[in-house]
């Protein structure tokens, strides 16, 4: 008993999102990128000097232990991200050092770890009075740099990367078998160029973004679905930086905010009684929840189901495919719960 | 000061993605699967071949793999080795690749 009070103070420090200096959303961003980083492995060799961008960091640095204080330092900014500590600061000092690791050796250069870090910078550069626009330039510029890339190479143009990539692949053939005379590697390359574009001008205005949001998700879905991979930390960190899409994680609002609280710590391993789980509600934008499906709403925006998710996704040698069908298992339960809620349980609508 | 260098990050950025549209590096563009490589690298260094176990531990990479940006990084990767710590070395590279279905190979020697 004498441990409960002090765990829940931990566990508050943990799964809050609000309170702290940072937008909520930019906070559950940057606290789910920091689960993802601290379960995967693809951060492990980052921060040694080998084959650098620049000969003088190659051959000053020799010597030291730069390895060693770069992970310590980073690992350990990871863990006060979680726990509300310095937020900003943190943030900032994780994308300085995954730009540090990117420039110290070009062996471990991705532009999934460059994504993340360009993640953890902005949000720790911004300002709550920011908001997310931050992250949303950041998608738009993404998003733009990947498709004229592709409109600038030929074998994008004519579809022969496609066919290279997915040529063989079990849809490719059961697709080439139901319409052979079409070639459906040049109308899918040309598909994700024209869509890449359209993410730019979707993104930018505020009434398309949810559009936009609906958009990346089925795109990005069906690659990593398609493709049976989440190549490498990338699926993960977009689809947590949608969260910058989302609406303020603040604007939820809580007939009974104390219920909320206790329900969501309850999901942790602390055990606290849920008193007032009962006459739990929840508006979600103009549709009260009550009880049961408010519960698992609530669940499935709670950070403690969004970390064991990110948690299990990147787990460290989880073989590829357990990765996919982890996170594919989660939207469908969720997906599930959402349609099946929305129906039935609704209380009033405004 | 903060919207300055949130700013000037985004220039950077889009400063990338103009330079590096006609270079084969892609360095910081957002060229994502730009290409599909497979490739086989062959390795002398000093009239002796290097085996799987060798060439890691010489360039920590893999002799055999796949790239998706440029093959331009396997080749600078091991140019800039041979000319940062193997130039007393006599280094011969053979790399044989399929990129995006076009077969190519590139022949390499410090000497």
């Amino acid at each position: 008993m004498a441990l409960v009070k002090p765990l829940n103070n931990i566990a508050a420090r943990l799964f809050t999102i609000n309170g702290s200096n940072m937008n909520s959303n930019l906070c559950l961003i940057v606290k789910l990128l920091s689960v993802a980083v601290l379960a995967s492995p693809t951060f492990l060799n980052m921060g040694k000097p080998f084959l650098s961008y620049f000969e003088i960091v190659e051959f000053g640095l020799k010597g030291l232990p730069v390895h060693f204080i770069w992970k310590l330092i980073f690992y350990a900014a990871a863990v006060m991200i979680l726990f509300n500590i310095a937020i900003r600061l943190n943030s900032v000092i994780m994308g300085l050092l995954i730009f540090t690791g990117l420039a110290l050796s070009e062996n471990v250069y991705s532009n999934n770890v460059f994504f993340c870090g360009c993640l953890f910078f902005l949000c720790g550069m911004s300002l709550p009075k920011y908001g997310t626009w931050p992250i949303i330039v950041q998608l738009m510029i993404m998003y733009f740099g990947a498709a004229i890339d592709k409109l600038f190479f030929e074998s994008w143009r004519d579809g022969t990367f496609y066919t290279s990539f997915h040529g063989t692949s079990f849809y490719m053939r059961f697709l080439k078998g139901l319409f052979p005379s079409v070639n459906f590697a040049f109308i899918i390359s040309w598909g994700t160029i024209v869509l890449e574009f359209a993410m730019v001008p979707l993104l930018f205005f505020r009434k398309s973004r949810r559009f936009a949001l609906y958009t990346g998700l089925v795109f990005h879905l069906s690659t990593a679905f398609l493709g049976q991979t989440l190549y490498s930390v990338f699926i993960p960190a977009l689809l947590i930086s949608y969260i910058a899409l989302l609406p303020g994680y603040d604007s939820f609002k809580l007939y009974n905010p104390e219920a909320l609280s206790r329900f969501v710590y309850s999901q942790g391993f602390i055990k606290n009684t849920v008193t007032d789980g009962r006459n739990l509600q929840l508006q979600i934008g103009s549709t009260t929840f009550s009880n049961g499906w408010a519960k698992f709403r609530l669940f499935m925006m709670s950070p403690v189901f969004l970390y064991a998710l990110v948690l299990l996704i990147n787990l460290f040698l989880l073989p590829e495919i357990v990765r996919v069908v982890i996170l594919f298992s989660a939207i469908g339960i969720a997906a599930a719960g959402m349609i099946l809620s929305s129906g039935r349980f609704r209380l009033s609508a405004r | 000061m903060r919207l300055f260098i949130i700013g000037l990050f985004f220039l950077l950025q889009l400063y990338c993605i103009v330079t590096q549209l006609q270079k084969e590096t892609k360095l910081f563009n957002w060229a994502m699967y730009h290409t599909n490589a497979h490739y086989s690298i062959a390795a002398t260094i000093n009239g002796t071949d290097l085996t799987d176990e060798t060439f890691f531990a010489r360039y920590r990479f893999k002799r055999r793999g796949s790239e998706g940006r440029s093959m331009e990084h396997i080749k600078r990767k091991i140019t800039q080795y041979e000319r940062w710590y193997g130039t007393n070395d006599t280094c011969v590279i053979l790399i044989q690749y399929r990129e995006n279905l076009k077969p190519k190979s590139w022949h390499w020697s410090n000497r």
